[in-house]
């Protein structure tokens, strides 16, 4: 920090105005130094990334989006088989993780007890895909139905609960229900 | 010496307009710091109001905002440049007729505010909702503060222009420019209208607009208060002159380029977001400036920090001016906005610059004020202490209580698992988290409220105390100076432009419109450059249908954008919770663009065919219905009220003037067709939920609006 900076006080001749006076101290050494950088880091930046190489926005989302499907295609372990699904079926703890989620996604269209409000009714014999296979069920649940207003859970929930979900939507048929919704879709008859 | 001395003349201040609007800052800051207080506890519990329209948080909000910077602090900024403008100049203030005319003005303009925003009335772009017909009142008014404000100047007997001078003439000249640039619109009706600009360049236009209202009617003019106010209540001479010089200018030049700061991350083109990055973080240092100028000119008087309450809330408004203008450029780093834009933080860094700079200036100065204009001494010196401590203590509880639901909130929308997938799904996961700081928050808005209602009382006790005769006009003696010599031009220094007053507003508005012009001229003459970027996409864009489009202007009277966005950010958890980022193409008619500033909700920009439209009718009905723990309230006047299928013909008419891609037959029959659209749409809802639905309740437009976000757009040869 040069001497010539620090404060010194003198009051400037013909500086008054209703009474206020003015000094003409210097601006401190470390305001001026951060002003200069500042701007030497605002050229720089501009130039890098408008003129020169620096990656556009769309670049960095694009490669930054191929990381996380990476690590997306590489947690995607097999695909579950039929008898899986049906064992989770009679599992009590995986039963209890699939309420809990479904208690969380899937009740504000299917009603905490599955008896259906926007969603059809999951407790009656009646099914709109593939006779209510649990197959299907979990399909349904993983990929949605897009065109009834059924989302996609397959990118939002994990593998594992994807699957007690599927058990606890299978465990409930024949639940008794306190409003149950109209039937919907054909009557399977197992 | 004799001859000199018979010179001088005797003049008297007009003190009465600086008591009118030292009573409306009063009057106004009480209005809105309650407003603010409401509804702060409605976000913490949303029964609060729920049910009564005009009590909502969409139509109180723009009330809140409004009240807080065009009538607490527009009347303070009032009452301090006309009381110490007069004493700087020597003079009286141009013209007295002018000077009522602006007091009375502006409070009718606050007034129609407060008559219009709670029922809706809004054009939705922040901080200038107002409906046309008050635009232009604003812009009437604001010129005749300008004329009489730079007559005064050229009349005046003090022969140069002090440093807050300069700061009041920027702040005329580019409020003026900003209000007027921002504010063309079409009118539909009297109390409806839509902007000329549409997507991508209304949301350039209005947060250059946005920002610059920040820059030049909560800063520079505080600016110029501070100027006076300190060295006059510390009576200490400025710490310096060439200092004040140089932040000035680069204040005023820098300052207009850094709006886009507001847009980081999202569909505006990168070279402008870029452009706005890099003038924001110049800003900080020239913004440093002005708060080394306020703080140091206290050197040699410290010890007035802990005895003069005046002394006090001056020096603390500088602290927090400075701490506000190093949070600004902090924040508008990219990668600092990905984090923060759209939280809490936003709103927390707003009022530490609100509450801290501009309420804690204000408050000193009027502290200052009062006694002098009354000719009285203050009721209580002490209670004025105990109003500096409850302010700081509920201004830090407000502020550390958004930094942590700022970063917390935007951690938790941030954070992504080791298998690629974000860890908080749910959006309103996010939001129960930080639902207890919404409740410190609302408790640190309400010991900041009550220190201010103790000002009032000890205000009011003072002015009550005060006699009739101690309200004539002060009177001063001062020559005039010799305005030959003021003429000639000796020297080519900044000390010559002080004796310019017209010269010098010429300047500043030069060195607002370089920036102004550069950054806004290729989106305004859109077919260069705009017009160009869509067809290369070879995007299509399908304009509104007439419900959807009666629905966007119920998303808008009801202030939905306040809480939801409709911008997916070009980042990766946005993408992952929202789908594809947004593009210019698909706000490509949107007259005024919605793409919001705040996520108290999740993102709309893709919500359309995500849900049923059942599910949109209840969850209007009773959001908890389908989204349990939900802080938004309940709609139900959505269901009683009728969708205004008369004006649809005219609004299509207006939209098809500014160039949106309607034909006369759709103009003709928008009505018709949109109560078609709202039988179909009834009758699905009918049948999937066997209940009763009118044809024509608002709820079906907003539904009808919600389905087709994100489905506006489809590319040549068919594919979306």
């Amino acid at each position: 920090m040069s001497k010539k900076n620090e404060p010194v006080d003198t009051l400037i001749k013909d500086h008054e105005y209703d009474g206020i006076q003015e000094f003409n101290n210097p601006a401190p050494f470390w305001w001026q130094l951060s002003f200069y950088l500042s701007i030497a880091f605002a050229v720089v930046y501009f130039g890098y990334y408008v003129m020169g190489p620096g990656r556009t926005l769309d670049q960095e989302l694009t490669s930054g989006l191929e990381e996380v499907q990476a690590l997306q295609k590489k947690n995607n372990g097999p695909d579950v088989t039929a008898d899986q699904l049906l064992a989770l079926v009679k599992d009590g703890p995986s039963v209890a993780r699939g309420k809990a989620v479904f208690e969380s996604k899937c009740a504000s269209c299917h009603a905490a007890d599955g008896g259906g409000l926007i969603g059809p009714n999951l407790t009656d014999d009646y099914w709109i895909h593939d006779k209510g296979e649990i197959l299907a069920i979990y399909r349904v649940i993983k990929d949605g139905v897009l065109d009834k207003g059924m989302p996609p859970w397959g990118a939002v929930i994990s593998a594992e609960e994807l699957s007690s979900v599927t058990g606890f939507v299978k465990s409930i048929h024949g639940q008794k229900v306190a409003k149950a919704k109209d039937p919907q879709g054909e009557k399977v008859t197992q | 010496m004799k001859n000199q001395e018979s010179v001088v003349e005797t003049f008297q201040y007009d003190d009465d307009i600086v008591r009118k609007f030292t009573l409306a800052t009063i009057v106004w800051g009480a209005v809105a710091m309650l407003v603010g207080v409401f509804i702060a506890f409605e976000l913490a519990y949303f029964r609060l109001g729920e049910g009564i329209p005009w009590l909502s948080f969409g139509r109180l909000r723009p009330l809140h905002t409004n009240a807080a910077i065009f009538a607490f602090a527009g009347n303070a900024i009032f009452a301090g440049i006309y009381h110490s403008s007069q004493r700087l100049l020597k003079t009286r203030l141009a013209c007295d007729r002018l000077s009522r005319f602006h007091f009375w003005g502006w409070q009718l303009i606050i007034v129609s505010a407060a008559l219009t925003l709670p029922f809706g009335i809004t054009q939705s772009k922040e901080y200038a909702e107002l409906e046309w017909p008050i635009d232009i009142a604003i812009a009437v008014v604001w010129v005749a503060f300008g004329v009489n404000l730079i007559w005064t100047m050229v009349k005046r007997r003090e022969k140069h222009l002090y440093v807050a001078l300069w700061f009041y003439v920027a702040t005329f000249i580019t409020v003026a420019v900003l209000h007027v640039v921002n504010s063309i619109s079409l009118p539909v009706s009297f109390l409806k209208s839509y902007p000329v600009y549409a997507g991508v360049t209304d949301a350039l236009v209005q947060w250059w607009y946005g920002h610059n209202a920040v820059a030049f009617f909560l800063t520079t003019p505080f600016l110029g208060l501070m100027y006076y106010y300190i060295p006059k209540a510390a009576n200490r001479p400025v710490y310096s002159y060439r200092l004040s010089v140089i932040h000035f200018w680069t204040l005023v030049f820098i300052y207009i380029w850094a709006g886009p700061h507001h847009l980081l991350n999202t569909a505006l083109p990168d070279w402008a977001q870029t452009v706005g990055m890099a003038f924001s973080v110049m800003l900080w240092i020239p913004s440093w400036g002005g708060m080394i100028n306020g703080i140091l000119t206290l050197r040699g008087a410290w010890h007035l920090l802990r005895t003069d309450p005046i002394i006090q809330f001056l020096i603390a408004a500088a602290t927090f001016y400075g701490m506000s203008t190093f949070e600004g450029p902090l924040l508008s780093i990219k990668s600092v906005s990905s984090l923060a834009h759209y939280t809490d933080w936003i709103v927390g860094h707003v009022h530490s610059g609100a509450l801290g700079w501009n309420g804690f200036l204000a408050f000193g100065m009027i502290y200052y004020l009062v006694p002098r204009l009354w000719k009285t001494e203050l009721h209580n010196w002490n209670w004025a202490r105990v109003h500096f401590w409850v302010a700081t203590l509920g201004l830090l509880l407000y502020i550390i209580s958004m930094w942590a639901a700022g970063i917390t909130q935007g951690l938790m929308w941030q954070g992504i698992d080791a298998q690629g997938k974000l860890l908080y799904p749910d959006f309103v996961q996010t939001v129960v988290k930080i639902v207890p700081l919404y409740w410190v928050r609302a408790v640190g808005g309400t010991l900041y409220l009550g220190g201010f209602v103790l000002m009032i009382v000890n205000v009011w006790i003072t002015i009550k105390n005060s006699k009739a005769e101690n309200l004539a006009d002060t009177t001063d003696r001062f020559a005039p100076f010799r305005r030959a010599e003021a003429l000639q031009i000796p020297k080519l220094e900044h000390r010559t432009l002080e004796r310019m007053p017209i010269v010098l507003t010429v300047l500043a508005l030069t060195a607002i419109l370089i920036g102004s012009f550069i950054e806004l001229f290729p989106f305004i003459t859109g077919e260069h450059y705009i017009e160009n970027a869509y067809s290369l996409q070879s995007i299509t864009t399908k304009p509104y249908t007439p419900l959807q489009l009666a629905g966007r202007d119920i998303y808008i009277k009801e202030g939905c954008y306040l809480c939801h966005s409709q911008m997916i950010r070009k980042t990766v958890p946005d993408v992952l919770r929202y789908g594809k980022a947004s593009t210019m193409e698909e706000s490509r008619y949107d007259r005024p663009f919605l793409w919001g500033s705040k996520r108290t909700g999740p993102d709309l920009a893709r919500v359309g065919g995500k849900y049923p439209n059942l599910w949109h009718y209840r969850h209007f009905l009773n959001p908890r219905d389908v989204v349990p723990q939900s802080i938004m309230p309940s709609y139900t006047w959505l269901f009683k009220n009728s969708i205004d299928y008369a004006s649809l013909n005219r609004k299509i008419s207006v939209q098809r003037v500014l160039g949106v891609p309607y034909s006369e037959q759709e103009e003709n029959f928008a009505g018709e067709n949109a109560k078609a659209e709202a039988a179909v749409l009834a009758a699905s809802l009918r049948s999937e939920s066997g209940g009763q639905i009118e044809d024509d309740r608002e709820v079906l437009a907003l539904i009808a609006y919600l389905q087709v976000l994100g489905q506006m757009t489809s590319q040549a040869g068919g594919a979306k």
